[in-house]
């Protein structure tokens, strides 16, 4: 069903770009006979028919550009469900610089949070979804800098604007530009699908408060997607979690009153584990240690599988690499510079206070991304074409032989 | 935090303060000076001396009960809501956490033998799960999803009548679907080694069990044939949080099929370690 109303999009635009073909064969016939024939009348069609050539290739392009998403849509359909759907856990770690990465960390931190309580939309509200922002756990420096910190960015309803893969191939929806393209890729994200493409390391170069010499320091951003509850018992099997308390001593129970809280969960076949200590609830620090330790073994097992599988020499493709220097902040002069798909913005300071950052960046990465995977469809065309002479002169040579 | 740490503190608050300070100096448990304390999915759920200050333990007894009770809502055929029995209710934790999670489909009956633990477990249903009698039971408010009452698992009967003033007289069906106890277990031998911000600052009708820890216990496994009553073939649990020692005792007292099972009309079915690996609580059914 999906697939057929998705075939049948692109068989209706190549049956547009037939005709659009077919009326330029004619309306060229058309020129060429008029200009043959000559006379003010005929210099008249002449630019009328020129016209008339002129919209049919604005009508080509924009048909190009139909083309374009309906085979190759901006969100890769394998991760369709995740981009879409998931929640997304953000984890915030201050790297080189000491203080002033604390600093810069604190400030990414309040950036993605006035974002995702904005829902993902822009200053005017627009494209704003229903998302909420917890913190999971945050470890502060006592110049309100933070070493490290984890939230989780929530939709209510789980997900972007329930976007329904082939469904809405309709013609009327399909964008007719990047701008309305960009509109319609950021309603169906999710949060995870909205924040992934912050995973990296975040550099800022400035003067820190108490300095007169410009400093670099690194943030590094790592987005994972969050499991929802339901899925949790399946992902971490109880018997591959080791959960430390701070009761270990003692008789327990009535016995002692505490009001020590922290948790500790180790996923025992990977190693990773999270220490929550936030909540005076053990039960919701627990609950919080489960959420972030989930999502670590999901990201840490996805990031396997891209490696296994056969080399993708993308950078986008599967997430990307979490050790890739991804952002330049630069203060002095006033400059944010996305390495990967080389775009600036100025105004450092309102972008992040606004938070408008992500939104900002998002779409040119997921294009960026889109055509990573043209050209890898185009490589594998190649490949298959070169397959098939192979094995077609194969046969033509056996059947010679066997002639003989 | 940022705003608070850039404070200055006027006389009065610093004075305030150390006096909070030196409360702590006695031992005093925090909860009790600070006055509230997160349980569960309570947040500033309510804690005054002498009531126990809930463990983090029985949190892990209130998940036990609620995947009983997301259980039996699947095949819920009863036009009634499902009800449970808290017993010895202390500030309520159990019994709110319970129906925090399920306010339409539960009801909850709690019982104390302390006064002020029955007027602390009304304060905190009234501060967490008022917002969900909003519709439909008006009438009665939270007391429709959560009420408790002045009275001692061995008196509870079904000729027990509420002596509160808004509730007197009423009288209470005896056909609890699920019994919930943290009661006090610890044996009388114990109570010598427990550090003083318990010792000195917790009621210890609270604490104490008697010489095994297995009075008040005793007292629920005989009456629980009574509450439970019903027509209904559905098994009707007990569930409570216990000492170490317990599991053991309990289990060979109600062994399925033995001569005191069959007298006392319960049966142990499982024990359950808490997250330290100790025996913790114990599942009892009524045959």
């Amino acid at each position: 069903g999906k697939e057929l109303s998705s075939l049948s999009a692109v068989s209706y635009l190549c049956e547009r770009a037939a005709e659009i073909h077919a009326e330029r064969v004619s309306l060229l016939e058309l020129l060429a006979e008029t200009k043959s024939a000559g006379g003010e009348e005929a210099s008249e069609m002449e630019e009328e028919i020129k016209q008339e050539l002129v919209d049919l290739d604005e009508q080509s392009t924009a048909l190009s550009h139909k083309f374009l998403h309906s085979l190759v849509p901006l969100i890769n359909p394998d991760d369709l469900q995740d981009l879409t759907a998931l929640d997304a856990v953000i984890d915030i770690r201050a790297g080189t610089g000491g203080d002033e990465a604390c600093l810069f960390a604190a400030e990414l931190m309040a950036s993605y949070e006035a974002t995702a309580r904005a829902g993902g939309g822009d200053d005017s509200g627009y494209g704003a979804k229903s998302w909420e922002v917890e913190v999971l756990s945050v470890s502060r420096t006592d110049l309100g800098g933070i070493k490290e910190a984890s939230l989780v960015v929530s939709s209510s309803k789980g997900g972007g604007g329930g976007y329904n893969s082939f469904d809405s191939h309709q013609q009327e929806d399909i964008p007719q530009n990047d701008e309305e393209l960009t509109n319609h890729l950021l309603s169906q994200l999710g949060p995870y699908g909205f924040f992934r493409f912050e995973s990296g390391v975040h550099r800022v170069q400035r003067v820190p408060v108490n300095d007169v010499k410009m400093q670099t320091s690194a943030v590094s951003v790592a987005i994972m997607p969050s499991l929802p509850d339901h899925a949790l018992p399946t992902a971490l099997p109880p018997n591959e979690l080791k959960i430390d308390t701070m009761r270990a001593s003692g008789a327990g129970g009535q016995h002692v009153n505490t009001t020590e809280s922290a948790v500790r969960v180790t996923h025992i076949p990977t190693g990773i584990m999270a220490c929550i200590q936030d909540e005076r609830s053990q039960h919701k620090n627990k609950a919080k240690a489960l959420k972030l330790v989930a999502a670590r073994v999901y990201s840490h097992r996805k990031e396997q599988e891209t490696k296994d599988r056969s080399a993708i020499r993308s950078s986008l493709m599967g997430g990307g690499d979490r050790s890739e220097r991804i952002r330049t902040y630069n203060f002095p002069q006033d400059r944010i510079t996305d390495h990967r798909c080389k775009v600036s913005v100025s105004g450092v300071s309102s972008w992040l206070s606004g938070g408008g950052v992500v939104r900002n960046f998002a779409p040119y990465l997921y294009m960026m991304e889109r055509e990573e995977r043209v050209e890898k469809l185009e490589e594998e065309e190649i490949v298959n074409a070169k397959k098939q002479s192979r094995s077609g002169e194969k046969r033509k040579g056996s059947r010679t032989k066997s002639s003989h | 935090i940022q705003q608070l740490s850039n404070q200055c503190l006027s006389k009065d608050e610093r004075d305030a303060y150390i006096s909070l300070l030196e409360r702590r100096m006695q031992h005093e448990p925090l909860q009790y000076i600070i006055g509230k304390w997160d349980f569960h999915f309570l947040t500033g759920l309510k804690i005054k001396k002498p009531m126990l200050c809930p463990r983090p333990e029985t949190e892990e007894l209130v998940e036990l009960v609620l995947a009983e009770v997301g259980n039996l809502l699947r095949d819920w055929k009863e036009k009634r809501k499902m009800r449970i029995l808290d017993v010895g209710c202390g500030t309520g934790a159990i019994g709110i956490a319970i129906a925090n999670k399920y306010p339409a489909a539960v009801q909850v009956v709690a019982l104390d033998v302390l006064p002020e633990a029955v007027d602390l477990s009304n304060e905190n249903a009234e501060q967490f799960l008022s917002r969900y009698s909003a519709h439909g039971d008006s009438k009665l408010g939270v007391k429709s999803i959560y009420e408790a009452m002045l009275c001692s698992a061995t008196h509870f009967t079904n000729n027990t009548t509420n002596t509160s003033r808004d509730l007197s007289k009423k009288k209470y069906k005896m056909n609890f679907d699920i019994v919930v106890s943290n009661p006090p277990y610890i044996p009388l031998k114990d109570m010598i080694d427990l550090s003083s911000d318990v010792v000195e600052y917790e009621s210890y009708e609270a604490l104490c069990g008697g010489v095994d820890g297995l009075n008040v216990i005793r007292d629920i496994v005989h009456r629980l044939p009574e509450w439970t009553f019903s027509s209904s073939l559905r098994a009707k649990h007990c569930w409570m949080e216990v000492d170490e020692s317990h599991p053991r005792h309990l289990a060979r007292w109600l062994s399925p099929g033995s001569v005191e099972a069959r007298r006392c009309g319960v049966e142990y079915v499982e024990s359950y370690t808490d997250f330290c690996g100790r025996d913790r609580f114990v599942k009892l059914r009524v045959s």
